[in-house]
């Protein structure tokens, strides 16, 4: 498996970025619209970071061959066809509310649908919401939701079901939006197709949080379950069947509600293969066994452009990968250990190493082309004279050496992890890999913080608070390096309480630089992309903004 | 050596004192395992081995470790016989290095296999009834996975490094030895020396291990040879598999598993690999075939 596909889902992948102050402008009645969330966050303006199309930015240098998309145009889109799919990583949970696995979410967000959703500016826009308005305040949100809208089931969704689903997050805390519905002191839905949301305070990432899986509106029965396996949603497409780590299929969603405003669904059935060998998925679809593949590696991208038969899609920026180090024990608890090894190896060199130009170096957590992004805090550079400084101020003139666990599915990470250990040796600091499976990874790494030294990637970092917060602060869901700053903390937490852009981008940047000043637990190493193969008769914009996930409504097949 | 000549020479002398007759048997095996052509290619193969494997640092070029993202997936050339790999390491430098890990875990698993093996065959063989039926149903049970299973099974349990390996391969072909030490037991057990040994009063053990174990000896060279071939093939796999060495150790199954993925652009990554797996298989099957030639003749597969 690839790294990308994999670390995707590695990557608990999670929040999406900024509210999109003009759609809900366009939308929005209310006056205030104090949902200035909106506004601030977005990424938008920047845009850069690719969208759909498959165009986008290519800091990385390497061309991203895609004259981007294929027409999607409506105008010859052609309804019916078999998409098959040679996916990177299984579907795992299926349970929109519960699982984080990247993977899951690719299929899911096609089943079920929220009340907002990203656009390729990383601004939100209402999706089962005709408008959102907010008080003065900024604390209560208030929906109305479209009409005619209908679950898989039949039934059409109300109001009740939007609650029903929030309600069932609120209750548990093992949904993994738990933390968010904490910050919502009550919600109402005095009509069929009026729902409200009270915050106990004004929270900037609340609405980037209803765009995704996590707070997806379900039937309200199947919102009493404890734990959905067949999901049923309102989305393009419906849950067919699967057979666990082999294949899954959906098919298309005749009533779906919004085939009049919005393009397709076209293609009647997507079956989506389980196959996890990278080189075994791109020779299966270089001979034209697959229509799709997500997750090619880095090191082929130069043969699969050259290849003029197929398409070659990148969405940059997917995922940020890390090291990461303990700093609740020796010896990364010492920040001068930790400074030691960031100036123990060449950042760019080991983002070359894993991704072939496809990537980019990074020393800032917030997306690339994002307001949040530090233009001043660079990597730091290679220089052995200053880590051996660190490594006396920390009282090892001598070095030391830890275990380097490394998820064994992650090539890029286990590439780079290499290129870093034989530079830290220069520097006298011995890594010593061991590869690790992912499940042995989240329990023992993540879970059980036993560990010294570590790689893993974030997705969807376009939404600030999921850069700075997550697994940042100590009350992040992500949290598990022991790194703490006051400071640091105090910054990003009236940072979600902001909703002017400047505002924030202010707080992000000093935040940036106390992480790097301080060598936070999370060292950060590049920014990769998503790779896809197409065959040319696929048709349409293959990405999602978030880089990581997937939207077929609009995809055809031209056969 | 349970084979012709002088019976004598079958009473190991518990001294050790290397008689006449002896030195002439062996004088005799010597010139027939040299007039094997089998047994002497498979004898320079492994010495060719060791030789490469001792004097590795001084061969390789390069260091294994040391990357260079500049020179990567070079095709051989001078500078680099066998290319670089996807980190610009020479391959030459890491597969003569390799072999290290190769003989390191072949033999040092069949070490562990002999010392615990032989122990349990040969007082299983001895022995007899109770103490036979107990060992020996022991070992059947673990025989019955398949090698490579069991071996997979105790590195999931031990977790991965290289010295696991060797605890894991010892384990499991224990059983292969101690099977053949039986057999070689239960037939010397009736052989005259040990009936004057029991005679003179010698305890079991001594006559276990001083008069029984050397004459079994000789089935157990030709299984153990057999047996490293295949731990260094397992532990190939379990590189390979990512349970045994680790990044960035030359192992040989690590190498062929970095690779794989670069089959068809940069296919010396595997060949090299794989060629020096297959060369320090051939060279112990051959010389275990070679052996069990010249010693036991019951399955003479050379001459007439």
């Amino acid at each position: 498996m690839r790294r990308d596909s994999n670390r995707s889902d590695s990557d608990d992948s999670d929040s999406h970025g900024g509210f999109a102050r003009r759609q809900f402008l366009a939308t929005a009645s209310a006056g205030t619209l104090g949902l200035g969330l909106a506004g601030c966050l977005a990424g938008d303006d920047t845009g850069s970071s690719g969208n759909g199309s498959g165009g986008t930015g290519t800091d990385s240098g390497s061309g991203t061959g895609n004259e981007s998309a294929s027409g999607s145009g409506a105008g010859g889109a052609k309804s019916g066809g078999t998409l098959q799919w040679g996916g990177a990583v299984p579907v795992q949970g299926l349970d929109p509310h519960l699982d984080t696995a990247a993977a899951s979410k690719r299929v899911l967000e096609n089943i079920v649908e929220g009340l907002v959703r990203l656009q390729p500016d990383y601004t939100f826009e209402p999706l089962l919401a005709k408008e959102m308005t907010t008080s003065e305040d900024n604390t209560k949100l208030s929906f109305t939701l479209h009409e005619g809208v209908t679950f898989h089931n039949g039934e059409e969704m109300t109001s009740a079901d939007v609650k029903a689903s929030f309600e069932r997050v609120q209750g548990n805390e093992k949904f993994v939006a738990n933390g968010f519905m904490q910050k919502v002191d009550s919600m109402s839905a005095p009509s069929d197709y009026e729902f409200s949301v009270t915050l106990t305070e004004p929270f900037a990432p609340f609405i980037a949080k209803m765009s995704t899986a996590e707070l997806a509106v379900l039937p309200a029965a199947e919102a009493e379950k404890s734990e959905i396996k067949e999901p049923i949603g309102t989305g393009p497409y419906q849950f067919d069947s699967r057979e666990i780590e082999s294949s899954f299929t959906m098919t298309k969603f005749e009533d779906y509600w919004g085939a009049d405003s919005v393009e397709g669904p076209y293609i009647d059935k997507i079956v989506k293969s389980e196959i996890t060998d990278p080189s075994v998925r791109l020779q299966s679809f270089m001979a034209g066994e697959y229509d799709f593949i997500n997750g090619i590696p880095p090191k082929d991208v130069q043969r699969v452009q050259q290849d003029g038969s197929v398409r070659f899609e990148k969405n940059f920026p997917k995922s940020l990968v890390y090291l990461g180090l303990n700093c609740e024990e020796e010896p990364f608890s010492d920040k001068n250990a930790r400074l030691a090894l960031d100036y123990a190896f060449d950042k760019a060199e080991v983002a070359e190493a894993a991704l072939y130009g496809t990537g980019q170096a990074t020393a800032s957590p917030a997306t690339p082309g994002s307001p949040w992004v530090n233009e001043d805090v660079q990597p730091r550079p290679r220089d052995l004279d200053k880590a051996q400084e660190h490594l006396e101020k920390a009282g090892m003139p001598d070095g030391f050496s830890v275990s380097f666990k490394i998820p064994q599915s992650y090539p890029a990470q286990v590439q780079a992890a290499q290129v870093i250990a034989d530079q830290a040796s220069e520097a006298g600091i011995e890594l010593n890999i061991q590869k690790i499976t992912w499940s042995s990874w989240l329990s023992d790494v993540y879970s059980k913080q036993n560990f010294e030294a570590t790689t893993s990637s974030y997705l969807a970092l376009y939404y600030p608070d999921v850069s700075f917060y997550k697994f940042l602060h100590p009350d992040g869901a992500f949290f598990f390096t022991g790194w703490t700053n006051e400071e640091y903390n105090a910054k990003v937490e009236e940072a979600r309480h902001l909703y002017d852009e400047s505002k924030r981008a202010e707080l992000y940047k000093e935040a940036t630089q106390i992480m790097h000043d301080e060598r936070a637990g999370h060292l950060l190493l590049f920014w990769q992309a998503n790779l896809y193969g197409a065959q040319p008769d696929y048709k349409g914009k293959i990405g999602t903004p978030d880089g990581s996930s997937l939207r077929f409504n609009d995809n055809w097949l031209d056969r | 050596m349970a084979t012709d000549a002088g019976t004598e020479t079958k009473r190991a002398d518990s001294s050790f004192r290397i008689t006449t007759a002896q030195k002439e048997r062996y004088a005799r095996l010597w010139r027939q395992f040299r007039h094997n052509t089998k047994a002497m290619v498979g004898l320079a193969i492994v010495l060719t081995l060791v030789v490469v494997a001792l004097f590795a640092p001084l061969i390789a070029p390069y260091s294994v470790s040391e990357t260079n993202i500049d020179a990567r997936s070079e095709a051989p050339s001078l500078q680099h016989p066998f290319g670089t790999d996807e980190l610009g390491r020479d391959i030459f430098s890491r597969v003569v290095l390799g072999s290290r890990i190769s003989l390191y875990v072949g033999f040092g698993s069949i070490v562990g296999a002999l010392a615990v093996g032989t122990t349990v065959g040969v007082v299983s063989g001895y022995a007899g009834g109770m103490v036979d039926e107990v060992l020996m149903r022991v070992m059947d049970a673990a025989m019955a996975f398949p090698p490579i299973l069991l071996a997979l099974t105790v590195m999931v349990v031990l977790g991965p490094n290289l010295n696991n390996v060797i605890l894991a391969l010892a384990f499991v072909y224990t059983p292969y030895i101690a099977r053949v030490g039986r057999s070689a037991a239960l037939s010397e057990r009736n052989e005259e020396y040990v009936e004057s040994a029991v005679s003179r009063g010698e305890s079991d053990g001594y006559i276990v291990f001083k008069e029984v174990l050397p004459n079994c000896m000789a089935p157990l060279l030709v299984q153990a040879s057999i047996n490293v071939a295949f731990a260094m093939l397992a532990e190939a796999s379990l590189s390979f598999l990512g349970l045994g060495a680790q990044p960035p150790k030359p192992s040989w199954g690590l190498m062929i598993n970095s690779g794989r993925g670069f089959m068809q652009t940069a296919p010396w990554m595997i060949i090299f690999p794989g060629l020096a797996i297959a060369f320090a298989v051939i060279g112990f099957n051959m010389l275990g075939d070679g052996l069990r030639d010249v010693l036991d003749p019951k399955v003479d597969t050379v001459e007439s």
